[in-house]
């Protein structure tokens, strides 16, 4: 029988910094205590309602959705009795925190219909009771109010009802909510003021203890039962919403889906082949049954606002998508599976993602929200939890530990591999304490330690998603609460995995630096040579030059095979594969598998794909893998490979292997992972596999919980990546100017440029009558441009070039200030950086300066002196200054002479020491830390001397006594083993030591007393 | 007369102290910094940090990089106060008139005082012996006719040194020198001064003086006269003596350290109490009540109140510390150290009240000055610890 009593106050984790148990916890709870019911009611948001329901439905209670209400005078409990009442509380909610005149009385009573009102604010029950008295209830809870609350209920004739208003489950447990009050407050346990936090007698109490608190009032522990049981619980949130376009019907929505298909068809192909036709009709098919039309003619709007994308993900899969312009990769040509976007059997959302240049992403979200309006459109939420090291931190923050003491100890207490592993057997405090005399650490460390451990995954606040935006076709309120971000942007209260599990379809709008690098490139090769190049129809993958330098990896600057790592690998399959292997290969097949490959998912597998692809013979873990692997070479490198090898040899249907592949990129899958083993296992094994074979497989399986890709998503990047070679290869000049001024690509500014000069380009300073804003390129020559100039206002660098632009080039500083009246800490800029040399005539820097502060006190400048020319040391630190690297020099010709071994090789040389330990110079362009199997920190880095770059690994034990000596653009004097791995050649470190620069000299004169005079 | 000015500065002094405390320290690269964190800025380094390339105004974490061996040492600031009272014992003895200018630094006016210790260098060099002698520290000495010559001729030496410029070779003496050897350049507010001139390229003082006036003055404003004078090696300032204020202080250590401010407040009532006994045992008022707290991050904060009228009851000083207290303790981090002074120190008034007062306040403050007097009598006989109020530490 169940509990007369149901909870229907309770909060969980996801009431922000307040409550304390897990959805997990307080499921198990209601169940233990013998309740069928329960219900969730967090603060001010139906942020884990999602959750709740899975969870609530695996322990066999039937879940409520709710939500206490609250502003600074009044609160109440909503209970949604209805479908209709849930889109009302969200409603309500989404005023809460978007309206700004937030009428807390006025809004639920505008809202109230398919509401159950639980409260004891008797201002607000006044009001509401006086529009009806239904579903109205006076809220009792132990405590000194409840005698307030009862002659309340008595004198109104409203029923009473009693809670705990739960924010933790056992008594100890108070002590983490105070924990969690101070965080958010930002003060320590004594100051927190008794206000802040709820009572201890909060919690979530037994039936047997709730009789003990109402014996008066016994109809008020009926009435739970009573509202709870008319309250719904068979919550379904499986359809999925799709976007309206233009309010057609389902029909006319298709009609113009086909009709711009196969005009899109016509564009791409030409003419139609029997294969293109049955393919489109097959994916057509797919989208009428399951209604995604709209969906595709929305994205197809949104792509057809800027002329370059990369529509990437899943999507790259289909036809029609292809054909609608969205995507640019021919699934024909590449063999890529529709089935891995949309299938029958599959039940979530499809999700597109779009990549625009990341300066034109912003406007395409701008008119996403000007198109749909915000009654429609919404961002995705992240939503922030408490980290084990941002739990930590706060905690001891909480006890008053100064910062360092905190950053001294966080790495020791993170690198205890089993920190977040307490076992069940012994408490949170004999765990701590274990761990702190393990370590050492002395009072507080144990109790900080007991304590920031049970508050680890406690929801903080939401932040924005990088670029998921939700689409309904009404209102989106109606669905899901809706907030506002710090920028006035709305986003809902869900992250990805809850908006896709409502049935809520994302958008994703990326934004992507190589395609704003492609568009100036494109417009810097059309300017200059007049040669229009059509970027959706470009095809550049039969172009040798660009093939022969992909093979060489000489790729930096291109979208995503630019990291030492890609271009190491590009070495190390194409440098020695054998030449009939190198006939047959598929340079566009290749790069789409390396671009996969280098993922951390299938990355261990990288040496066995370049063995295999060199026609070493190798054995399939498994007959029934043949056909699925076979182009990888037996690996699995793509997303849908677990698909395929679930289905090949686990005996899955097609739609299971999917969800298996969706379920191990998501956050909370232990449960449905565990099914799934199972069932590989059981398939696999009436397959005839053996045993270690099939913990083989699931392990690779597994591995793809990490970062990984499908195959249409690496087939849209390689192709991106393609054109991004074809412009280095044909037109260096213009690529690397619109590498450098698109920024934050894979390197700095400084290894660009260096890359350029390797490359063979000259790179010019700075010029008042020739820079423009962004870098510059044009034959064999790069004008370094006026961004470069650190603290230079881009409305300066704007002005002063429509002045040159209108009246002619400047002809002295004098003329400049004159014509562009700059404010002189901008124009001092401009001097130091030498924009002025070529007109100065014989006027040196330091005396441009000082007439330039005569120009600004409006003194004349004729007994001026002319001060010398700065020294070279110091105009080498101005240019670094200015522009964050020398720029008539390389970094390395700073360091001393002395400091230079008189053995140092160069890395062009290196290839004739292999096998040999040498030494050499560098200067640090990048590293990336990696751990070993057994958990010790390394670090793979990039160096580059005078003659180019060159990569190093620096292992463990070299690496446990050099790392805090690695900084970036530092220079090096390293020894090392030269080792050749598929004839790429890499510096194994023996040892390091920092080069000084002449600039980092200590200072000359160390003043020996204060300031006095 | 010449004047006769003397600049004895210990370089380094509170890492020397830390190194003479700890002797572990003698042979290290050590540097001293306010706070252990990584961006914090190295205030002092030793000789040998310095041979491994580090110089005060580093961080942390860059002098890391490049000398890994090196021990961070925070400052002292009770040990650095000693010491440099006890260097003041020293100098008070040679020097008619001296200012202090930093702990361990001293400007000496010794004009007029030839007939009476000898020339002044000799002087000088008595002090540095003295100094080495009895607090164990090296310093260096500057001698010159001004505090800026003095000093700067100071900056030019190594511990135990000394280097005079003579009268009339002042200019000469400035004009190889860099313009970043004058102190005042490193104020805060002077970098953009410091920078203009780096910009002009105006590396010496000899650059400087050779500037005319008002071309100086377009590029420094109001700067350029007396810059002119400095490059010159003219300064016309007085060596000042310090304003010496009487006060009372006491001090908690709390072990181990704590934020919690029920904890904190107790603490603060002994000491309260403590100092108001020693007040009342003086016969002097206090119209100033300070407090100090010292952070275990070795930062420190503090505050002060006015007391008005002055007096030596703790139910007049609880209120004033309370809101100081508030006042000062505003950060989480745990503290360490609390320090209560009492200052502006005066005899109490004779003069009573004019009109009766009445009122359940003023009954209060009798009663707790009653309660008072009977706790002094019992401790006066009985000792302090005879009776204590029940705070729980």
């Amino acid at each position: 029988m169940s509990s007369p009593f149901v909870h229907l106050h309770v909060h969980s984790s996801y009431s922000p910094m307040e409550g304390v148990p897990s959805l997990e916890a307080l499921c198990q709870t209601a169940h233990a205590q013998g309740s069928d019911t329960l219900a969730l009611t967090d603060t001010n948001g139906l942020y884990g309602a999602i959750r709740f329901l899975d969870v609530a439905r695996a322990s066999g209670i039937k879940p409520i959705l709710g939500a206490e209400l609250t502003c600074p005078s009044h609160r109440a409990v909503l209970l949604a009795k209805t479908a209709a009442g849930y889109g009302n509380l969200c409603r309500i909610l989404s005023a809460r925190h978007s309206d700004e005149t937030f009428d807390f009385i006025g809004t639920v009573a505008q809202h109230r219909p398919g509401l159950i009102i639980l409260s004891d604010d008797q201002p607000a029950i006044t009001q509401w009771q006086r529009d009806s008295q239904e579903d109205l209830f006076v809220e009792l809870t132990p405590g000194p109010e409840m005698a307030d609350a009862l002659a309340f209920s008595r004198r109104s004739t409203l029923p009473p009802v009693a809670t705990t208003r739960a924010q933790f489950l056992t008594p100890s447990d108070y002590q983490l909510h105070r924990l969690l009050r101070a965080i958010a407050l930002n003060t320590t346990l004594s100051r927190l003021p008794d206000d802040a936090c709820c009572r201890p007698t909060h919690r979530m109490m037994p039936l047997v203890e709730i009789e003990r608190q109402f014996p008066h009032v016994p109809e008020s522990i009926a009435n739970s039962r009573h509202i709870a049981e008319r309250c719904a619980t068979d919550w379904n949130f499986k359809d999925t919403i799709f976007p309206s376009f233009r309010q057609l019907s389902a029909t006319q929505a298709f009609d113009r889906l086909r009709t711009k298909t196969y005009d899109g068809a016509m564009w791409r192909y030409g003419t139609l082949s029997p294969a293109v036709s049955a393919r489109i009709a097959h994916e057509l098919a797919v989208i009428r049954d399951k209604g995604y039309a709209d969906y595709f003619l929305v994205v197809e709007e949104i792509v057809g606002h800027a002329p370059r994308t990369c529509g990437r993900g899943s999507a790259a899969a289909s036809i029609v998508s292809y054909c609608l312009g969205i995507t640019h990769v021919d699934p024909i040509r590449h063999h890529l599976l529709f089935e891995r976007f949309l299938n029958p059997g599959r039940h979530d959302p499809p999700d597109i993602d779009i990549d625009f240049p990341w300066d034109e992403r912003d406007a395409i979200l701008d008119w996403v929200f000007t198109q749909y309006g915000e009654r429609s459109a919404a961002m995705v939420a992240n939503q922030n939890t408490l980290a084990i090291r941002a739990a930590i931190r706060e905690t001891a923050k909480v006890y008053g530990l100064p910062a360092a003491e905190i950053g001294r100890m966080l790495p020791l207490l993170l690198r205890k591999a089993d920190l977040c592993e307490s076992n069940s057997t012994v408490t949170y405090q004999q765990w701590a304490t274990e761990l702190c005399r393990s370590l050492q650490l002395r009072s507080p460390w144990p109790e900080i330690l007991q304590w920031a451990v049970q508050i680890e995954g406690h929801f903080r606040n939401l932040s924005l998603h990088c670029g998921g935006v939700v689409l309904v076709p009404d209102e989106i309120r109606r669905y899901v609460p809706v907030e506002r971000s710090a920028k006035g942007i709305p986003v809902i209260q869900w992250e990805k995995d809850q908006a896709e599990e409502a049935g809520l379809v994302k958008i994703d709008l990326l934004g992507n630096r190589s395609l704003a690098v492609i568009r100036d490139a494109l417009a810097a090769v059309a300017d200059h040579t007049g040669r229009q190049i059509d970027y959706a129809m470009w095809n550049p993958l039969s172009d040798n030059r660009t093939k022969a330098l992909i093979r060489q990896g000489d790729t930096m600057g291109c979208f995503y095979v630019e990291s030492p790592a890609t271009r190491l690998l590009l070495k190390k399959l194409w440098t020695t594969m054998p030449a009939i292997q190198q006939a047959q290969a598929d340079d566009f097949e290749y790069l789409t598998i390396v671009s996969s490959i280098i993922r951390p998912a299938a990355h261990r597998f990288a040496d066995d794909f370049i063995r295999r692809a060199h026609g070493q013979p190798y054995r399939m873990l498994h007959p029934a893998l043949q056909d699925v692997l076979r182009d990888t070479f037996g690996i699995m490198v793509y997303q849908e490979d677990v698909m395929n090898v679930a289905v090949a040899l686990g005996g899955f249907s097609l739609a299971d292997g999917d969800q298996l592949r969706k379920v191990l990129s998501k956050k909370h899958k232990q449960r449905q992972l565990h099914d799934y083993q199972r069932q590989f296992c059981a398939g696999a094994l009436a397959r005839g596999a053996s045993v270690p074979v099939i913990e083989q497989i699931w392990a690779m399986i597994m591995s793809f919980a990490g970062y990984s890709f499908c195959k249409p998503h690496s087939a849209s990047y390689a192709q991106v990546s393609f054109k991004s070679a074809y412009l280095r290869a044909h037109y260096p000049a213009e690529f690397i100017a619109a590498v450098i001024s698109n920024q934050g690509g894979f390197y700095s500014t400084f290894a660009y440029v260096s890359e350029a000069r390797r490359m063979g380009l000259t790179i010019l300073p700075p010029d008042i009558n020739d820079s423009e804003w962004a870098y510059w390129g044009e034959a064999q020559m790069v004008r370094v441009g006026l961004m470069q100039i650190k603290g230079l206002r881009q409305e300066l660098a704007k002005t002063l070039i429509a002045q040159r632009t209108r009246d002619g080039p400047f002809r002295s500083l004098q003329d400049f200030v004159d014509r562009v009246q700059p404010d002189s800490a901008q124009a001092r800029l401009l001097i130091k950086a030498g924009c002025f040399d070529r007109i100065a005539g014989e006027l040196t820097r330091p005396a441009l300066l000082w007439r330039l502060l005569a120009w600004q006190h409006q003194s004349p400048s004729g007994y001026l002196p002319i001060p010398p020319e700065y020294a070279l040391s110091r105009l080498i630190a101005q240019e670094i200054d200015a522009f964050g690297f020398p720029l008539r020099c390389h970094p390395l010709d700073l360091v001393p002479i002395a400091q230079i071994p008189s053995d140092t090789i160069a890395a062009r040389d290196m290839m004739q020491y292999i096998g040999r330990s040498i030494t050499m110079m560098g200067v640090l362009i990048t590293e990336k830390v990696v751990h070993t199997k057994q958990g010790d920190p390394m670090e793979f880095v990039s160096f580059e001397d005078l003659t180019g770059l060159y990569d190093a690994t620096i292992f463990p034990n070299v690496y446990r006594q050099t790392c805090h000596l690695l900084a970036t653009n530092q220079a090096y004097v390293i020894e090392g083993v030269v080792e050749s791995h598929f004839a790429a050649v890499t510096l194994t470190v023996t040892t390091m030591r920092r080069a000084p620069h002449r600039r980092e000299a200590q200072p000359a004169f160390s003043p020996a007393g204060p300031p006095i005079w | 007369m010449d004047r006769q000015i003397v600049c004895l500065t210990v370089p380094s002094f509170e890492l020397a102290l830390a190194r003479l405390a700890e002797p572990r320290f003698r042979h290290q690269p050590v540097g001293l910094a306010p706070v252990a964190r990584p961006r914090t800025r190295l205030h002092e380094v030793s000789p040998e940090a310095v041979a491994d390339g580090l110089y005060p105004g580093m961080t942390i974490q860059q002098a890391l990089q490049r000398c890994p061996a090196l021990h961070i040492l925070t400052p002292d600031s009770v040990r650095t106060a000693q010491a440099h009272a006890m260097l003041s014992q020293i100098v008070t003895r040679y020097a008619p008139v001296w200012e202090p200018t930093k702990p361990g630094g001293f400007l000496l006016d010794l004009t007029g005082t030839t007939r009476l210790f000898g020339p002044t260098c000799d002087t000088a060099a008595r002090l540095q012996r003295d100094i080495s002698m009895q607090a164990h520290l090296d310093g260096v000495l500057g001698v010159g006719s001004n505090k800026l010559v003095a000093q700067t001729a100071a900056g030019l030496v190594q511990p135990t040194q000394l280097y005079e410029v003579r009268h009339g070779s002042e200019r000469a003496f400035m004009a190889p020198l860099p313009i970043e050897t004058l102190p005042l350049l490193h104020r805060p507010q002077m970098k953009q001064i410091r920078q203009c001139l780096a910009d002009l390229n105006l590396r010496t003082f000899g650059d400087v003086a050779d500037s005319p006036l008002p071309a100086l003055d377009i590029a420094v404003g109001k700067w350029a006269a007396p810059l002119l004078r400095w490059a010159q090696g003219i300064d016309s300032t007085p060596v000042t003596p310090p304003p010496v204020q009487p006060e009372l202080t006491c001090s908690q250590v709390l072990e181990p350290d704590t934020n919690d401010d029920r904890i904190l407040w107790n603490y603060l009532a002994d000491l309260l109490e403590q100092l108001c006994r020693t007040l009342r045992i003086q016969q002097r008022v206090c119209r100033r009540l300070t407090l100090t707290i010292r952070y275990s991050d070795h930062t420190h904060t503090g505050g002060h109140r006015a007391i008005d009228p002055a007096s030596y009851w703790d139910i007049d000083l609880t209120p004033p510390l309370h809101a100081l207290f508030r006042q000062c303790a505003h950060r989480r981090v745990r503290m360490n150290v609390l320090t209560l002074s009492a200052g502006e120190l005066i005899t109490p008034a004779e003069q009573c009240e004019l009109f009766d007062v009445v009122g359940p306040t003023h009954q209060r403050r009798i009663r707790a000055q009653e309660l008072t007097r009977a706790l002094d009598r019992l401790r006066t006989r009985f000792g302090d610890s005879i009776i204590r109020y029940g705070r729980h530490h």
